[in-house]
Order: C-alpha cells, then sequence, then structure tokens
C-alpha cells in the first residue's frame, strides 16, 4: 500500500470509529448511556495523566483532587455568580491549568520517588483544606450542579450529554496525541529519562516541566467539571482520598505510556462494581458498600502483578502481540517500553541491551 | 490566643510528634536497607490494628495476646509482600518496588475496608491503663506516655543496631550496593525479609499503640503516615534519630500553629510545607539523594 | 581567542576540598586533554563548567561571557555541549529522537503552534532532520536511526551522546571520558571522529580522558589535575616528560611503556 493509501484508510478508519462512538447511545438504555458517560469522563482525565506521569515521567498521586478541583470550582462559579454552566467550565479549566502550575513547582527541585510523596500531600492539602472550603464545596455536603443547557439541546438526557462528553474527550485526545508525536513529545520523554542530559541538551527544565503539570491540570479540571454536569452534584465522596492511588494504579496496569490505556482504565473503574455486583457469588456474600471496595482491591493487585511480569502495561503488550500477528508497520505509540520508563540513572555498563520489559509504563 | 497555651500545646505536641516518630521507625528500617519506601506502611499498622481488634475485642481474647498475634501477623505480611512480590524485582529500578508497594496500600486497605466497612468506627483495644497525669494545663494519658516512651527508646535501640551490630551493618552495606554485599558473603535475601519484617512489625506496633488516641477505621491510621514520610525525610529516610527529632519538630509546630489559626487541614498544610522544604533546601546529603533520584 | 577562560575555581563538598584555586584556559580550535587519577577532580570541573555545580569561588568564562549563576540549559544553548561519564542518553528515545531533542528546544515556533501542527513547525522539523541526519551520516549512526538507545551497547550509547552534543551545534565540547569501555580498535575510531568533529564541524573540544596514548595522539595542549589541582599544563610531550606528572600519574604507564623515566 502506498504511504497515501495508507494515509487515506488511517483517515477512514478513524471516522468510521468517531461516528461509531457517537451512534453508541443510540444502542443503550438510558442507564447504560449514563454509564457511557462516566467512563468518558474518567477517559479524559486519564488522558491527562498519561500525560503528565507517562510521557513527562513525572508521578502524580494527586489527579483526582485536580478533577474534584475543576467540579467544585465550575459548581462554586455557578451558585456563587451565578454565571452559566458552560463559561464556569472554560474558567474551571483555567484555574486548572494555573493551579497545575503551582502543584508543578515542587518538580522543578525533586522528582521521583519524593515527587510522589509531594503530590499524596498536596493531595491530602486539596482534601483537608481546599475542598471544604465554603466558597468552594457550600460547607460539608457539597455541591449540587445542575445539568447545563444548550438551546436546542435536550443535555438532560443521558444519550445527549455524552455527545458533548464525547466532544471534550476527542478534543484532548487529540491534544495529546499531538503532543506526543511532536517535539513537545520528544522533550517530554528526554526529561522523563533525565534531568541533566536534557538540560545539557538545552532543554528549559522549568518550562517544560510545569507545561506537562499545568496541561495535566487543565485536562484534568475539564474532566472533573463536566463530570460534575453529569452527576448533578460533586462532594468530598466522590474523589476519596484512595481514588488518585486507584487511577494511577489502574492507568500503570494499562500501561501509562499509550494513549489508549486512558479509555482502557476508564472502562474498569467505571464498570467493574456494576460487573462484579452481578458476579457470582459475590452479591451472595457482600453488601453493596463491600463490592464496591473490590475495585481498588483488584488494582492493587492487579498493579502488583503487571509490575512483575510486565511492567509496561497491558496495552502495550498485547498491542505489540497483536502487531506481530498482523505484522503490520510499527508505530511509535505502541512498541513495547518505547514510551515508559523509570527514570533510573543509566550506569555504564549496566542495561546493554536491557530487554524492553524491564521498562515501566507508570511510575510511583 | 493566651501565651499560658503555648506550653499545653507544646506540651501536646510532643505527644503528636512522637506518634509520628514511631510511624516512621518502620520507613526507615525498610528504606534503610532496601532503598524501597513502603506506602503501604500506615495501611499494614491499620490492618495489624484491625486484627488486634477483632482478636481482643471482638472474639475477646487477652488484649497482650491479641496484639502479640496481631504483630505476629504483620511480620508474616511483611515477609510475604518481600519474599513474593519486591524480591523478584531485584536489580529493577527502586520505583518499580515502590509501585508495587502503591499496589499493596491499595489492597491492604479494601480488604480492611471489605471485613470491617470503610466508614465504620471500631472500638481499638487499650494496651496501655487509662489514666493521665497532670501537667501544666493539659493532661496526657498513660498511653500517650508509653507511646513517647517506646519512641524514644525504639530510636535509640535501632540508632545503635544499625550502627553496631553486624545485622546492622549488613542492611547498610546492602542497601548501598547489592553485588558487593553479595560478594562479602552478606545473606542478600535473609538482610531484606528481615528488614521487612522488621518494619512491618514496627507499622503494627505503632498501629496498635495509636489506635485508641486516633480512631480505629481504614483511612486515619493510613493517613498518618505521610506525617510519618515528612519526618523520615529529614533523615533522607536512613536517618531513625534525624526523623525522631522532625516528627517532634512537626508535632510541636501543627499544635501550637493551631492555637493561632482555626483552620481544617492545617495539620496537612504544614506537612506539606515540611515535606517541601525536607526536600527543596539543600540540606543534607543524605535529602538530597533522595529528592533528585534519577536526575 | 578564548573559547573557555577559567580562573581561580574552588569547589568543597563537606570538608572535602574537590577543586582548588582551577585556572584553564582553551582557544578556538583546539583539542584539550584533561588528565589525572580517579577521584581528582576531573568531573567536578566538567560539572562548575557546565553548570551543574556551583563553585565557592572562582569564573568560568565562555566567549568572554561570566557563566556563573547560569542554569545549565542556558549554557548549553549558548554553545556548550557535553556528554556524561555515567550516561544520560534518552534511553527510552530512538537515536533520532536522541538527536532531535536539542533542535526542538530551539525552534522559535511556539508550543501552540507545535500543538496546532502549523506548517512552519512542520518546516522547522524537516530542517532538524536533514542536520540530524548529516550528524548521524559522521559518526556513522545512520544505519541505527530507528533503534531504541537504551537497547545499544555501551559504545554506540556513547556514540549517540556525542551526536546529541554535536546536535546543538556547540562551540565546545565537554566529553567525559568517551573512550571509557572501549577496545582499542574503538578507541582509534573514536580519535578519529574526534579530530573529524574538530575539523569539520569547527568545535573546540575539553576531553577528560583516561587513555593515555589516545590523549597524546590527538591532543594539542594538557591539562594534569590532581587532588583538585592543577598539577601540570603544557604540550602533550612536555607533559609526558614532566617528572611530577611521570611520578605522581604517569608513573607505571612509563614502565609499561618503556619511556625513560626522568627523575
Amino acid at each position: 500500500m502506498t504511504a497515501s493509501r495508507q494515509k487515506l484508510a488511517r483517515l477512514v478508519a478513524v471516522a468510521v470509529a468517531v461516528a461509531a462512538a457517537a451512534l453508541l447511545p443510540l444502542l443503550l438504555s438510558q442507564y447504560r448511556a449514563f454509564t457511557a458517560c462516566q467512563v468518558l469522563v474518567f477517559a479524559t482525565a486519564l488522558m491527562g495523566l498519561t500525560l503528565i506521569t507517562g510521557m513527562l515521567g513525572q508521578p502524580s498521586l494527586m489527579h483526582a483532587e485536580l478533577m474534584g478541583f475543576g467540579g467544585f470550582m465550575t459548581g462554586a462559579m455557578v451558585a456563587n455568580m451565578g454565571i452559566n454552566f458552560w463559561l464556569a467550565v472554560l474558567l474551571a479549566v483555567v484555574a486548572g491549568y494555573l493551579v497545575g502550575s503551582v502543584v508543578g513547582l515542587p518538580a522543578l527541585r525533586i522528582r521521583g520517588l519524593a515527587l510522589a510523596v509531594v503530590t499524596l500531600a498536596i493531595a491530602r492539602v486539596f482534601d483537608a483544606l481546599v475542598f471544604p472550603l465554603r466558597w468552594l464545596s457550600g460547607g460539608v455536603g457539597g455541591r449540587s450542579v445542575e445539568r447545563p443547557t444548550i438551546p436546542g439541546l435536550n443535555l438532560g438526557s443521558d444519550r445527549v450529554y455524552y455527545e458533548v462528553l464525547l466532544v471534550a474527550f476527542l478534543v484532548v485526545l487529540a491534544v495529546v496525541l499531538s503532543v506526543k508525536r511532536g517535539r513537545i513529545g520528544r522533550v517530554f520523554g528526554a526529561i522523563r529519562e533525565t534531568d541533566w542530559g536534557s538540560a545539557s541538551s538545552g532543554v528549559p527544565l522549568t518550562r517544560y516541566k510545569l507545561l506537562g503539570f499545568s496541561l495535566s491540570a487543565a485536562i484534568a479540571a475539564l474532566a472533573g467539571a463536566l463530570g460534575a454536569g453529569l452527576d448533578g452534584s460533586v462532594t468530598t465522596q466522590t474523589y476519596p482520598w484512595t481514588k488518585s492511588v486507584t487511577l494511577l494504579a489502574i492507568l500503570t496496569v494499562m500501561g501509562s505510556s499509550s494513549v489508549w490505556s486512558p479509555l482502557f482504565a476508564a472502562i474498569f473503574v467505571v464498570l467493574s462494581p456494576a460487573g462484579l455486583e452481578h458476579l457470582p457469588p459475590l452479591p451472595q456474600l457482600f453488601s453493596k458498600e463491600q463490592i464496591v471496595q473490590f475495585v481498588p482491591l483488584i488494582s492493587g493487585v492487579s498493579l502488583v502483578l503487571v509490575m512483575i511480569f510486565t511492567p509496561q502495561g497491558l496495552v502495550p503488550t498485547i498491542g505489540a502481540r497483536l502487531r506481530k500477528l498482523t505484522s503490520r508497520n510499527r508505530s511509535r505509540d505502541d512498541v513495547p517500553g518505547t514510551p515508559g520508563g523509570p527514570a533510573s540513572p543509566m550506569e555504564p555498563g549496566e542495561a546493554v541491551g536491557t530487554p524492553t520489559h524491564e521498562r515501566v509504563g507508570g511510575r510511583a | 490566643m493566651h501565651a499560658d497555651l503555648i506550653l499545653p500545646l507544646t506540651i501536646v505536641g510532643i505527644v503528636t510528634g512522637s506518634m509520628y516518630a514511631l510511624g516512621a521507625m518502620g520507613i526507615v528500617v525498610i528504606y534503610k536497607t532496601t532503598r524501597v519506601l513502603n506506602f503501604a506502611h500506615g495501611a499494614i499498622g491499620m490492618i495489624s490494628a484491625f486484627l488486634a481488634y477483632q482478636l481482643g475485642y471482638l472474639w475477646s481474647m487477652n488484649v497482650g495476646i491479641a496484639a502479640l498475634s496481631a504483630i505476629a501477623f504483620s511480620a508474616l505480611l511483611g515477609f510475604s509482600i518481600e519474599r513474593f512480590t519486591i524480591r523478584p524485582l531485584e536489580g529493577k529500578a527502586p520505583l518499580i518496588k515502590v509501585v508495587v508497594t502503591l499496589g499493596w496500600l491499595l489492597i491492604i486497605t479494601s480488604f480492611a475496608g471489605i471485613k470491617w466497612g470503610a466508614s465504620a468506627y471500631h472500638v481499638p483495644i487499650k494496651l496501655v491503663p487509662e489514666g493521665t497525669v497532670g501537667l501544666p494545663g493539659v493532661h496526657i494519658s498513660y498511653a500517650d506516655l508509653a507511646t513517647l516512651a517506646v519512641a524514644g527508646v525504639l530510636t535509640a535501640a535501632l540508632a545503635t543496631f544499625f550502627r553496631l551490630t553486624r545485622l546492622g551493618v549488613a542492611m547498610r552495606a546492602v542497601a548501598d550496593d547489592v553485588s558487593s554485599a553479595r560478594i562479602l558473603g552478606i545473606r542478600v535475601d535473609r538482610v531484606n525479609s528481615t528488614a521487612w519484617i522488621l518494619g512491618s512489625v514496627l507499622a503494627a506496633i505503632t498501629g496498635i499503640l495509636l489506635s485508641p488516641k486516633v480512631a480505629l477505621d481504614t483511612y486515619s491510621l493510613t493517613l498518618l503516615v505521610i506525617f510519618s514520610f515528612a519526618a523520615a525525610l529529614y533523615g533522607g529516610l536512613v536517618s531513625l534519630p534525624k526523623a525522631f527529632a522532625a516528627a517532634m519538630v512537626l508535632g510541636v509546630v501543627q499544635s501550637v500553629s493551631s492555637g493561632f489559626l482555626h483552620l481544617a487541614g492545617l495539620a496537612d498544610l504544614i506537612a506539606l510545607a515540611v515535606i517541601i522544604f525536607a526536600l527543596v533546601q539543600p540540606g543534607s546529603a543524605l535529602m538530597r539523594a533522595v529528592a533528585k533520584e534519577g536526575a | 581567542m578564548a573559547i573557555l577562560d577559567v580562573s581561580d575555581v574552588s569547589v568543597t563538598f563537606g570538608g572535602l576540598q574537590a577543586l582548588k584555586d582551577v585556572r584553564c584556559h582553551v582557544n578556538a580550535g583546539e583539542l584539550v586533554g584533561l588528565i589525572g587519577p580517579n577521584g581528582a577532580g576531573k568531573t567536578t570541573l566538567f560539572n562548575v563548567i557546565s553548570g551543574f555545580l556551583t563553585p565557592d569561588r572562582g569564573s568560568v568564562k565562555f566567549l568572554d561571557q561570566e557563566l556563573m549563576g547560569m542554569a545549565p540549559e542556558q549554557r548549553a544553548v549558548l554553545g556548550i555541549g557535553r556528554t556524561f561519564q555515567a550516561l544520560r542518553v534518552f534511553g527510552s528515545l530512538t537515536v533520532e529522537e536522541n538527536l532531535l531533542v536539542p533542535h526542538d528546544v530551539r525552534q522559535p515556533t511556539t508550543t501552540a503552534g507545535s500543538i496546532l501542527r502549523s506548517p512552519l513547525a512542520l518546516l522547522e522539523e524537516r530542517r532538524a532532520v536533514e542536520h540530524v541526519n548529516a550528524i548521524m551520516h559522521l559518526l556513522d549512526l545512520s544505519s541505527l536511526r530507528e533503534w531504541r538507545a537504551g537497547d545499544l551497547p555501551l559504545g554506540l550509547r556513547r556514540r549517540v551522546e556525542l551526536g546529541r552534543a554535536l546536535a546543538s551545534r556547540p562551540r565546545l565540547l565537554l566529553l567525559d571520558e568517551a573512550a571509557s569501555g572501549m577496545d582499542n580498535k574503538e578507541t582509534e575510531a573514536l580519535a578519529a571522529d574526534l579530530t573529524r568533529v574538530r575539523d569539520m564541524l569547527g568545535v573546540t573540544i575539553l576531553l577528560i580522558e583516561h587513555d593515555v596514548s589516545l590523549v597524546m595522539a590527538i591532543c594539542d595542549y594538557l591539562y594534569v589535575l590532581n587532588f583538585g589541582q592543577i598539577m601540570a599544563e603544557g604540550r602533550p610531550a612536555q607533559v609526558r616528560s614532566d617528572p611530577r606528572v611521570i611520578e605522581a600519574y604517569l608513573g607505571v604507564e612509563a614502565e609499561e611503556t618503556g619511556v625513560p623515566a626522568q627523575a
């Protein structure tokens, strides 16, 4: 196949996929459509996590809190300032971008494990200090957020709101893909490997690290804001403290470096409670609250197993296997180990021909 | 706020600080030997406390035996974690192992939530008899004194252990360079197991001693670990006396400032400030090493 | 013309004096060697010059511009390239991508332009690829273009790091133990590469090296560092026959190579 034919085939495939995704709600019941909406919210948010952790290599245990920030900001602005929902979302995204550049500051001086601890501490500050602020959450109960409206569209129906979420997801996907395949993605990959090596090549570390955190936080805020519109509310229970850890865990299991992981990770996060509720013998033995706990449990177990057997994650591994079967040309996104690697210092003499499966698809 | 509140607040802060110090012991022991930060440390403490509760309260066993059984369980848990999920990763970057401990954090916390209910309150077992000591402006319970004493004694004992005993030195050697340690005849596997068992036992002791004060639920003890992290970071994650001192300072600062400023989440904010300060200040070479892993 | 002027640089690490009153001067187009026993402070000096370490005292001037206070990335953009003793290649990137990164950070188009794939951004990318191709050709890396840098053996990874340093179009190149771990044949190839780089690209090179024969063969000037101080300097032949140097450092070499020690 010639190059331009390949390009055309790709374009057609993309168009078909988008159309299929857009038409999906027609096949779903109201309830299932709501679930599909939730999947899109988390898939969008996880795109941000892929950007900061998978691509830039900076661990973030505060991502769910950034989602919550977007949700609370939106709800608070609508309630306190009476502005239009969509404008509030836009402002929440901008606020998220700015907050990202602030919480990203520690990354300028520390990295790896130490940074993970800092992001965890930042998450705690959000949970314990920021979210309880009256202006944001209206006190203990949380914010209720009315489903927004667009003249001419019935967004009250989940099937329709789904399309809004789909647009947001596709836009974010396009941005992240463009970042990944272009020079920013390359520079991110360089920083992920080594600060010193990057600096000696002229990489302005500050600018790129803050860019990564800002973009990631803005994406999380967007998802959180739209999610608040979906749920009708955002409370401190929406994003409990284990959420950030669970999100990072599942994304790592899927492979934090692949842009397709967020979708699969979101499907797991959203669907597994419901799926588990119908999986005998669980419903007979456990209550609903208990079954919800199975999600982090399974995430934890999967994470441990993946780290031992396929550290770069399931999506790249399975992707590579499928690619071998169909023996197409490998694209940069899917070669196992190409994107993704812990920032372990390269010792001369070590890592000669390091098998690619040694590389991690995520980090703490 | 009255000036005469400062002393009582300071005393309360010292008590709180000793809690953090106690929690920091196990973190440092494991990191000092394996260069792995055990994110599941608090969770191990929490589940040990729950087990003690199950045995001592729900099943009415003797409190002392319940506690000992729970501690034995934690030793087994720590051993298993190291033996089956960390050791297979030997030679790989420490970050991968830390990710594994994150996984265990999720596993242990959710398991406890399933078994005992995530947000329910439970009556913790009390090892130390009730009773208080009167100090200027405040009463300290015997349990608090016990915590302070245990923390102090353990810090001194462990610091001596690492410096003077053969096993302690071996553990430090393994942390520096596994291959060299092996060549010297050190049984690296045994050393790692010992570190994890010891670290987990320390976590269990912390959990059981602190659960009367901190509340026995799935998150309070688990989250306390962040304050212990902060303290441990001041010692570069390897110095026990420095961690102890930092824990005290953190507790006092949190306590005294709460007298000035009534803000929810102030303690977490201070802990964050402490952590960032510890890592960003050129301070000691130890802290620099932790901060810059992978530059 | 002076490319590099280091004067009175001193560095202390908690009680240990790593560098003491180091003075060093490199002219344009020279290939200067920095030799000395292990732990003499050679890499420390490189860290000071390239900006990763702030000295207690002293100044570093590059093209008559004082570098104190400048971050490493700024010095890199000014024209100082560097390789590392402990390799810092971008392991998960391909060889080509490794060499593209220095271009990526010098493009005038904005971040937004890159994300939106403006025509200007694409044009810059094409130009960068051309330059990268030239470097890969110079260093014989073209056939390895798509390889993940981390998968390559040590010698090739060193070459990738050298290529990456060259991709920044440096005026001054700091090479730290570029021949480490190489056998004689590889070292000869490296010597040829370095002279070619100096001649064809007009790059001034300052080289830390343990391989005495390499240094003697290609360097115009030598500095000998011992215990953090410049013990001797001069043309290779001079330095080689300097009795202090022979005693402290080349003594063993003299016996092995049969050069008579002049005590």
